[in-house]
């Protein structure tokens, strides 16, 4: 497998305004990622779990504060921006609502065209676009109405079919059937294993919802106040959950009682889930737990998991 | 058992631009006993949330009932005037909805919004409301604060707190949980439970989520085109779906397949209310069609627990 991206220390901390002044808060503290070619990578956690601000990140939508991003072999952070303009058309990303991912003024068709290279004609482009429309199921004929007058699902097979158009090598899928009914949301993740094996890409799929992450993704990180709690194969990490956090995710999901209430702060120091751990001890609160091998691609990040676990020793 | 509500033979319909009328709901037979639960499952555009909305007559101007009545603890509500419902809502039913931030207002406090929601003279309406706010597990201090300062959980626990301070008898909730986070939603559906428990409250419960359904509701009336479908308790659908339509919603769900398969979907739309294809509304989508499906309208046919509209069962044909 060939590593494709590399996330190594990243940080992104936003400061807001509040009553004593500025307050910092971390979207990101301090996380060490790979991702693999052909990979579909799920993030799961709960909103203000920092995922969305990860998947923005990692394709430089949001400047990181600290930290380096390797896109294969290149470092992408510092690069300059004419320099990395090129490589840009590699990422897309798609967001959850579809409604204002999409320019309502802006017939679905040339809203597509806007993606295709500079060196295409402008038939070559309108045929381009209506390939990219009939590939994700929009009918042809469709090419000139406008956001309007589609469906939901069918507004996000659009945005699909455009984030397609730069020929992308990796998609960030912001939550991107949370949106919609059940019966749709499964064709619309049809399309995108469809997608995946036709034109080899790799996924960031972002979600809060363990059953989608499931079914598309083959690894998964557990993300809880800016920090991965917990990685590995998702059939490892959903059946055999180690850490608290995953596991109360895991079991809301499924409609099984969980052991913790959430709230939204989460601490600097230690491990984030500390104040809501069940399982907490004094080390929990003062030293960051480092992720430790459970099975074979299955890693989690707890003391009350491995007493040996600390923030000195063990390997990630 | 006692009968909170009780709808029978329910017709809504739509009085077009051409005064043409468009049926929207047709022969909807549904009741729901003290503390009981129901869930009302179906896509968008199933006619879930027009069931819902002629229970507390909400209903817009252009839509009116055809025929049917609806008997909320035994009295028929089709024929009150606005001065009789306004004492039926709140106190004998009640409504919560999807986006509790569009629901609540902006510029009051969740503490004054709650009281405002209490009817009849009482002489501690700051005391009951505190009360009330614990017992929907919210902290004290929310009483002081704004929509905007609480998260989408929190709003949806004050939406249930004003929904239910009037001790009503029958609780609707149309997509409660679709907007929040799952451990959020785990939260938002044990309190129902628990307050259906304590307060001897009956809930129905609208979803498109069938997996949830089930969990919630002790009984599952599947709803297609305006009409109820398959009307069952909740193992027995989930386990041993008998309409096509049921089987195949259950069969949407992402949790039953493994990575890299592909999920088994619906074919095709939901029709429009407007042009219904003529038999059976499901018939251009069913994997099971047969000629007699595209001829005529299946009726009610009961099988065990379960009633289901679907000629598989028998060649019930519905009395128009």
């Amino acid at each position: 497998m060939e590593r494709m991206w590399k996330l190594s220390n990243l940080s992104k901390r936003y400061f807001i305004r509040s009553a004593t002044g500025l307050e910092e808060i971390s979207a990101i503290d301090t996380l060490d990622m790979e991702i693999f070619k052909g990979d579909a990578f799920g993030v799961i956690g709960e909103s203000g779990s920092g995922k969305t601000t990860l998947g923005k990140t990692i394709i430089r939508l949001v400047e990181p504060t600290s930290g380096e991003i390797h896109f294969w072999e290149k470092k992408i952070t510092g690069m300059k921006e004419n320099e990395f303009v090129k490589l840009r058309r590699n990422f897309q990303i798609i967001f959850q609502d579809p409604y204002k991912a999409l320019n309502p003024r802006m017939s679905v068709g040339s809203a597509v065209m806007e993606g295709i290279g500079e060196d295409a004609g402008k038939s070559q482009k309108k045929e381009r676009a209506g390939q990219l429309l009939e590939m994700v199921g929009i009918a042809a004929g469709r090419f000139n109405d406008f956001p309007h007058q589609f469906s939901g699902g069918e507004r996000q097979r659009v945005a699909i079919a455009r984030a397609l158009s730069t020929s992308p090598s990796f998609i960030v899928c912001d939550e991107p059937t949370s949106n919609l009914d059940l019966s749709i949301q499964a064709k619309i993740l049809n399309l995108f294993v469809e997608l995946k094996e036709r034109l080899e890409l790799t996924y960031l799929f972002i979600s809060h919802n363990i059953r989608i992450v499931e079914f598309i993704s083959n690894r998964v990180a557990v993300m809880y106040g800016g920090r991965i709690l917990e990685y590995g194969d998702t059939a490892k990490v959903i059946k055999n959950p180690m850490h608290p956090y995953t596991r109360m995710l895991v079991a809301a999901s499924f409609f099984r009682k969980t052991e913790v209430e959430r709230i939204y702060q989460a601490g600097r120091k230690g491990c984030s889930f500390v104040q809501l751990c069940p399982h907490r001890r004094e080390i929990c609160k003062e030293e960051r737990p480092v992720f430790m091998p459970v099975e074979e691609n299955h890693f989690v990040a707890c003391f009350a998991n491995n007493s040996l676990a600390t923030s000195k020793g063990g390997v990630l | 058992m006692e009968r909170i509500l009780e709808i029978r033979k329910l017709g809504v319909s739509l009085r077009g631009i051409g005064q043409e009328r468009i049926r929207i709901l047709q022969g909807i037979d549904i009741s729901v006993g003290k503390k009981e639960s129901l869930s009302l499952v179906g896509e968008s555009g199933s006619g879930k949330t027009i069931t819902a909305m002629s229970v507390m007559r909400l209903l817009p101007n252009n839509m009116y009932f055809d025929e049917g009545e609806i008997l909320v603890c035994g009295s028929d509500i089709t024929g009150l005037e606005e001065k009789e419902l306004r004492d039926m809502r709140g106190s004998d039913v009640s409504m919560i909805f999807q986006e509790p931030s569009a629901y609540l207002n902006p510029v009051f406090t969740a503490g004054t919004q709650v009281i405002e929601a209490i009817k009849g003279c009482e002489f501690d309406r700051k005391g009951r409301t505190l009360n009330f706010l614990k017992e929907v597990g919210l902290k004290e201090n929310v009483f002081y604060q704004y929509p905007h300062q609480l998260s989408g959980g929190m709003q949806q626990r004050v939406m249930i707190a004003m929904a239910l301070i009037n001790n009503p008898s029958l609780l609707i909730a149309d997509e409660p949980t679709t907007a929040l986070d799952v451990t959020t939603a785990y939260g938002i559906i044990e309190l129902l439970k628990d307050m259906m428990e304590k307060h001897g409250l009956s809930v129905i419960f609208i979803t498109h989520d069938i997996a949830l359904a089930v969990n919630f509701a002790r009984r599952i009336a599947v709803m297609y085109a305006g009409k109820i479908v398959e009307l069952s308790n909740s193992e027995a659908i989930f386990n041993n779906p008998l309409h096509p339509y049921t089987e195949r919603l259950i069969s949407c769900l992402p949790e039953r397949y493994k990575t890299g398969d592909r999920i088994r979907t619906i074919e095709g739309k939901v029709p429009d209310f407007r042009n219904l294809p003529g038999g059976c509304a499901f018939h251009p989508r069913c994997p099971y069609r047969k000629d007699i499906c595209i001829r005529e309208k299946p009726g009610e046919t009961i099988k065990g627990d379960t009633t289901v509209r679907c000629f598989r069962y028998g060649e019930n044909v519905e009395a128009e």
